[in-house]
């Protein structure tokens, strides 16, 4: 039963999703493989965490005849923005050398257009909710996923050991997923992360701000490597006033030119350092590893929802068609009266059963008992509630018998749920029976059939006889 | 064959013609403010708030674009998505945007024959669709006016220029 209620979840969330995962994963392939691209180019520097800052900064003052602005991208390369014999240029440098490598382009249009297609959909605010909502779909759909993929192969310990499944589509499904369960999971986490963290919910997170009087405390530049630097924006001007900010992936430090004393330092807030971890490992733009990782994952979910498409069965599709209950059209209208749902379970048993057989059937509640019009059989099903009352949605049944009148005739059988050890076992059941012996149009299609304590081999028996019966004729 | 001839012709009066502008250096200060970077667009307008041209835009999702409403119309009704000349203005190299509490310093070309005192410089500001300042910064384009500092009345904390050095 719980795996069932997985099953439909799972499928549910998939048909949701897989329109807005195509377009995430398409353009995440494409993003991922340019974040490799980048890393591969001749400006991406290796063994930044080996480079001092003092080091890079007197290399390109020798270099530059005024910097504006100096940044580590998160691609592992060093961009300076500055005024160069040619003018004001932005460029990559060799940070230990100080000389320029290339000139920086802007980003192609067509990389624009996917990263905004991935972010938000061109729908702005909502278009960014959305995505981040079909993110946190998408880690439903991941669990949903594993807890089925460790019900098909029999437990965590036996994750990575062999299956039977000769179907190809099923068995790619199964083999991506016990490979990409957790990438996909990280990517669909950590994409939900930097939605929330741009709406801004954590206001309350301040960062931990001090202050300090000039020559108090100083700024030792041979101290930090570049791996820890974000960027440094360059006094504006050679005034006393004007001062060096250094971004560091933790906190963010102010500081007097000419004799480094540090007049502010900022420690971001933890929510801060969450999103700088959750972009560093949703676009792995600053690690060839995760990036080759996140390419394969995002291609991956194509072959998911192909696959995840030939697999669904008739009746996964069936959880989308609500309107099949059609009561004006079945020819057979199951009315029952359930209190606690076990009977009902038996219900939805006999629907199903005789909807596969071919029957136009339909199911509606005693209570909501009204004129059928191409009603030709009636089946009620229905237990007894307490000193032979009637279940609380079939208490009104007998009201609404006598209001309408079916003007044509009905075959009908009852069928009764109940326990022996009350003495008044299936007293419902029979009145009912009763009732429509004693109307001129209804004939008996098969005997009242009583059933103790839910038996099943009991109710299987009568229900075999019962379709023999309805196929009959 | 005509179109050849009229492109060679194109090519030969107009390419060569550098419009002559002065460099200008600018430090933006951004207020301490929380959520999205800024969109920001600078103009040079005249006394009756007409667009002269359009001198830096920042921000590389042009969704957000409608949100400067006032530069928007200047860029709907001028057609400016269909002019070469407009984005080598929009800049995608520095950073997408502009966030709180960020400073950032800014080249800036200024047609020499627009810098005078009848004309204005205005930085339009938008936080998308959160908030928006049309005359964020609005000064005279005058040589003393470059070398103040001037407080924003939005997004904007201060800005600072240098003159190149004659």
């Amino acid at each position: 039963m719980i795996k069932g209620i997985w099953r439909s979840t799972h499928f549910l969330l998939a048909i949701s999703v897989s329109l807005f995962l195509i377009i995430a994963s398409i353009t995440g392939t494409y993003l991922g493989i340019e974040a490799i691209m980048d890393q591969s180019q001749k400006e991406s520097i290796s063994g930044l965490n080996k480079i001092s800052l003092k080091n890079t900064m007197v290399a390109l003052q020798n270099n530059f005849e005024e910097i504006y602005k100096v940044s580590v991208t998160e691609k592992n390369s060093v961009v300076v923005e500055g005024i160069t014999p040619q003018g004001f240029e932005t460029v990559y440098v060799n940070p230990e050398t100080g000389k320029i490598i290339d000139k920086v382009r802007p980003k192609s249009r067509l990389s624009n257009f996917m990263k905004n297609l991935h972010r938000s959909l061109f729908l702005k605010s909502n278009g960014r909710l959305l995505m981040g909502f079909i993110s946190f779909l998408t880690a439903l759909l991941v669990v949903t996923g594993f807890l089925l993929l460790l019900n098909k192969i029999g437990g965590l310990a036996k994750i990575f050991g062999s299956f039977k499944e000769k179907q190809f589509f099923r068995k790619t499904h199964i083999e991506l997923g016990r490979w990409f369960v957790i990438p996909i999971f990280i990517i669909a986490v950590s994409g939900f992360y930097l939605t929330l963290e741009r709406l801004d919910l954590f206001r309350s997170n301040k960062s931990i701000q001090y202050e300090y009087e000039a020559g108090q405390k100083y700024i030792n530049l041979n101290e930090y490597y570049l791996n820890q630097v974000q960027n440094i924006i360059y006094p504006f001007s050679t005034s006393t006033n004007d001062t060096y900010k250094i971004q560091l992936s933790d906190r963010t430090i102010i500081f007097q030119q000419g004799d480094n004393s540090i007049l502010n330092e900022n420690i971001h807030s933890i929510p801060y350092l969450l999103r700088a971890w959750a972009y560093w490992i949703h676009t792995g733009e600053s690690n060839m590893l995760i990036a080759v990782l996140l390419t394969i994952s995002a291609f991956s979910l194509l072959f998911f929802i192909i696959s995840g498409l030939f697999i669904t069965s008739k009746t996964s599709w069936a959880l989308l068609k609500f309107s099949k209950n059609n009561l004006n059209e079945a020819e057979i209208i199951i009315l029952y009266g359930s209190e606690t749902g076990s009977t009902y379970q038996f219900v939805k048993k006999l629907l199903k059963k005789l909807r596969n057989g071919g029957n136009k059937v339909a199911i509606c509640s005693l209570n909501k008992y009204k004129a059928f019009p191409k009603a030709e059989k009636f089946i009620i099903m229905t237990s007894t509630y307490g000193e032979g009352e009637p279940p609380s949605n079939a208490n009104l049944f007998e009201l609404k018998f006598q209001k309408h009148n079916q003007g044509k005739s009905i075959d009908y059988a009852v069928l009764g749920f109940g326990s022996k050890s009350y003495p008044k076992f299936c007293k419902f059941a029979e009145v009912i029976n009763y009732t429509m012996s004693r109307e001129n149009n209804y004939s008996e299609l098969y005997p009242l059939f009583k059933i103790n304590n839910q038996n099943m081999s009991d109710y299987l028996n009568w229900e075999e006889k019962i379709c023999a019966h309805i196929n009959s004729f | 064959m005509k179109l050849l001839i009229n492109i060679f012709l194109i090519i030969l009066f107009y390419y060569p013609k550098s419009e002559d502008t002065i460099p200008l250096k600018c430090m933006v200060e951004m207020i301490e403010y929380r959520g999205e970077g800024a969109y920001f667009s600078i103009s040079v307008i005249n006394r009756n708030d007409e667009y002269l041209k359009t001198i830096y835009v920042l921000g590389t999702d042009k969704t957000w674009f409608s949100e400067m409403k006032s530069f928007w119309l200047h860029l709907k009704k001028n057609n400016l998505f269909m002019d070469d000349d407009f984005y080598p203005l929009i800049d995608g190299i520095s950073g997408p945007t502009i966030s709180g509490g960020e400073k950032r310093i800014l080249q800036l070309k200024i047609p020499k024959k627009l810098f005078n005192e009848s004309n204005y410089l205005r930085f339009e500001t938008a936080v998308e669709d959160k908030g928006y300042h049309t005359n964020d910064i609005n000064i005279s384009l005058n040589e003393n006016n470059m070398n103040k500092l001037h407080q924003g009345n939005g997004f904007i904390k201060n800005i600072k220029f240098v003159l190149p050095k004659k």
